[in-house]
């Protein structure tokens, strides 16, 4: 069972992401000491998660087969997964962002391996690759679409990640395992759905995607677990309370209908999400790639114990948000006091 | 100096077809050619029995020096990809950056292993050799102190600005320089000017794995070096005269003070390292990479004058450059 749920106060308290967007204050970064410059490998997980990474070579123009994909769905169903597949382009694009501002993050901080900050070098890669199949898969089915008609949805997705990562009043680590922990953990876990769901294995070009931004995502995972375990045990308690606030935030805009829109309130449904909730139905009925909306939230449910669980061995609580909406600017954990 | 991470993140639409045509081209290579530093390379024909202690030792200085270079592009250059989104710039430069940002790191790696290879990466520079002891002379009054002294000016240009110079990240984060102005100094000319001496100094190698990091090497730099101009050439029609002189001040500012100031080949700056430069020699003559003064003199004046030739196609004035040794550049 989840703890008592995190105050909004709590969430914008000193290292957290929401103390960066405070109105009026200006940002101010870390300065780097570059020398001496420690180039030789320390993590032997991470590593090898780079290694795999640079061998794991790909390009979605030649490498994957959209041919036949839709030709037995309606247009009506093709359209929802030109939605769909477009909110996921979204997300990917907001992943190059995040990965390239953890990247200088960790090279303005002191005695960052330089694992960490060569496999943030392959997850930017990693997002690019993916951000192009979601946009050539949304173009193959209909078209994609360059704007969320949610204002809701578009400010979950234009969330200002580069002044959070990079603001010198936000701890590191806590922007690391809010978003490389708890984010791609649940991301990698969406994903796996897709590529689980029935009507995936119809097309093979797509499953043949899905399956390959799976092994990605395992990666990208896998890195945010090992930055954790090698992080987390040094910190004392002020910064663990700043990691275990930012997860809350993070948490905030997961449940609040960043990836799993059907998790937006009802104040923060509109017909543009409530088409999207729908089209995600309608895809993964039609075979054109994902899982339903009830194992999409099932998912996200089972990636959020997996977290929470495994970040209290790490002496680390995740407490879910007193409002997991983002759509009372008042009260907001994420974007702070309006 | 406000910081673009003041702003609010773009606002949709978010383009992510290709846009940039070019550049899409560039990233469209760059996803093909993509390798691996320690698959790519024939490190087991590395003999490093060929060389003697003193090749070695200067050999893992340089590649030393290669890999910290390079990190500089991982520390630094991701600021750009940032710069590119909150300036609501297309999305097809944010596809390649990514891309450069790993390239950079595969370069940073497989210098590293080089250095490793030579007898130990070196994580920091050798300390500059201590100033001569002061003869002991009379009192030198305030008239007769010395000027200043720079490697090389840009004739009718005004002298080097004092204060430190603003790295990469730096400048893309800062709101009052333009982004073309940094892409000018960094890509067109920074960039440009390595890509064309490491082209000249591979058909000196005769270490076979010292060509083959090289080729690699090249063979990414020249997709970085062609973003920058082709970018450049895509926005010239919409660069007002205020943005043409920031790319003109910025291309100046890194030819004068960085190329021509020494700042990657030692030999150059007005008070030399000199046994940098002997050091250098050494790996150049090993065949190993490095440069000598009087081969590399006549790349970079080579290399300096294809900038200058291309900035004026795109209406950026580059002027003549003194170098007390080059001579005019």
């Amino acid at each position: 069972m989840a703890d008592v749920a995190a105050s909004p106060a709590r969430s914008q308290g000193p290292g957290t992401e929401a103390s960066a967007l405070i109105p009026g204050r200006a940002t101010e970064m870390p300065v780097e000491q570059r020398y001496p410059l420690d180039l030789v490998s320390r993590l032997g997980d991470v590593r090898q998660l780079y290694l795999d990474a640079s061998a794991d070579r790909w390009d979605p123009e030649t490498d994957i087969d959209l041919s036949g994909l839709g030709s037995e769905a309606t247009e009506v169903q093709r359209a929802a997964g030109a939605l769909v597949w477009s909110h996921r382009a979204w997300l990917e694009y907001r992943g190059i962002g995040e990965s390239e501002a953890a990247l200088v993050r960790m090279c303005l901080e002191r005695d960052r391996e330089v694992d960490i900050k060569y496999l943030l070098t392959a997850r930017g890669t990693a997002k690019a690759l993916a951000t192009e199949a979601c946009w050539m898969v949304a173009e193959h089915l209909g078209g994609y679409l360059e704007t969320p008609g949610s204002p809701v949805l578009a400010g979950l997705l234009r969330d200002r990640v580069a002044r959070r990562g990079l603001h010198a009043d936000v701890d590191p680590d806590a922007f690391v395992v809010a978003h490389f922990v708890l984010g791609d953990t649940i991301d990698l876990a969406l994903w796996r759905a897709a590529l689980d769901a029935a009507g995936t294995g119809r097309h093979d070009g797509v499953r043949g995607l899905i399956a390959r931004l799976v092994t990605a995502k395992t990666r990208h995972a896998a890195f945010g677990w090992a930055y954790a375990e090698a992080r987390l045990p040094r910190l004392d308690l002020d910064q663990r309370a700043a990691v275990e606030a930012n997860l809350t935030a993070a948490l905030a805009r997961e449940r609040g209908g960043l990836r799993v829109v059907a998790g937006l309130a009802d104040r923060g449904r509109d017909r543009f999400t409530d088409d999207l909730v729908a089209a995600v139905d309608s895809t993964a009925a039609a075979g054109l790639g994902g899982a339903d909306n009830t194992r999409m939230a099932g998912a996200l449910d089972e990636a959020v114990d997996e977290v929470r669980s495994g970040l209290a061995r790490l002496g680390i609580s995740l407490i879910e948000p007193a409002t997991p909406s983002p759509t009372r600017p008042g009260m907001d954990p994420i974007q702070g006091p309006s | 100096m406000s910081s673009i991470l003041d702003r609010d993140d773009r606002a949709f639409p978010l383009r992510l077809g290709p846009t940039l045509p070019a550049v899409r081209t560039l990233y469209r290579r760059a996803k093909r050619l993509a390798w691996d530093p320690m698959l790519s390379i024939p490190w087991d024909q590395f003999d490093p029995t060929r060389y003697s202690a003193e090749v070695r030792e200067a050999g893992r200085l340089y590649y030393s020096g290669r890999a910290w270079g390079e990190y500089g592009a991982i520390s630094e250059s991701p600021a750009m990809q940032l710069r590119y989104d909150l300036d609501d710039l297309e999305p097809d430069l944010s596809l390649f950056w990514a891309l450069r940002t790993q390239e950079e790191a595969r370069h940073a790696e497989v210098s590293a292993h080089m250095a490793d290879l030579l007898g130990g990466y070196l994580p920091e520079p050798p300390p500059p050799p201590a100033p001569p002891a002061p003869a002991a002379t009379a009192p030198v009054s305030p008239a007769a102190t010395p000027a200043p002294v720079v490697a090389a000016t840009a004739l009718d240009e005004a002298p080097p600005a004092t204060g430190p110079y603003l790295g990469t990240r730096a400048r893309a984060l800062a709101a009052d320089i333009p982004v073309e102005a940094t892409i000018a100094g960094l890509v067109c000319v920074a960039e440009t000017v390595v890509y064309d001496v490491f082209v000249a100094l591979i058909r000196e190698l005769r270490d076979p794995v010292a060509k083959e990091i090289f080729r690699h090497i090249l063979r990414d730099e020249i997709r970085h070096c062609e973003f920058g101009w082709e970018y450049l050439t895509h926005r010239r029609a919409h660069l007002t005269p205020e943005v043409i002189d920031a790319c003109r001040t910025a291309m100046i500012s890194m030819i004068r003070d960085v190329e021509l100031g020494g700042y990657r080949s030692p030999w150059l700056r007005a008070d030399p390292d000199e046994e940098a430069v002997r050091l250098e020699r050494i790996v150049f003559e090993a065949g190993l990479g490095g440069v000598t003064p009087e081969w590399e003199g006549p790349v970079l004046m080579a290399s300096i004058a294809g900038v200058r030739e291309r900035a004026s196609g795109l209406g950026i004035d580059i002027p003549i450059f003194h170098h007390h040794l080059l001579g005019t550049v």
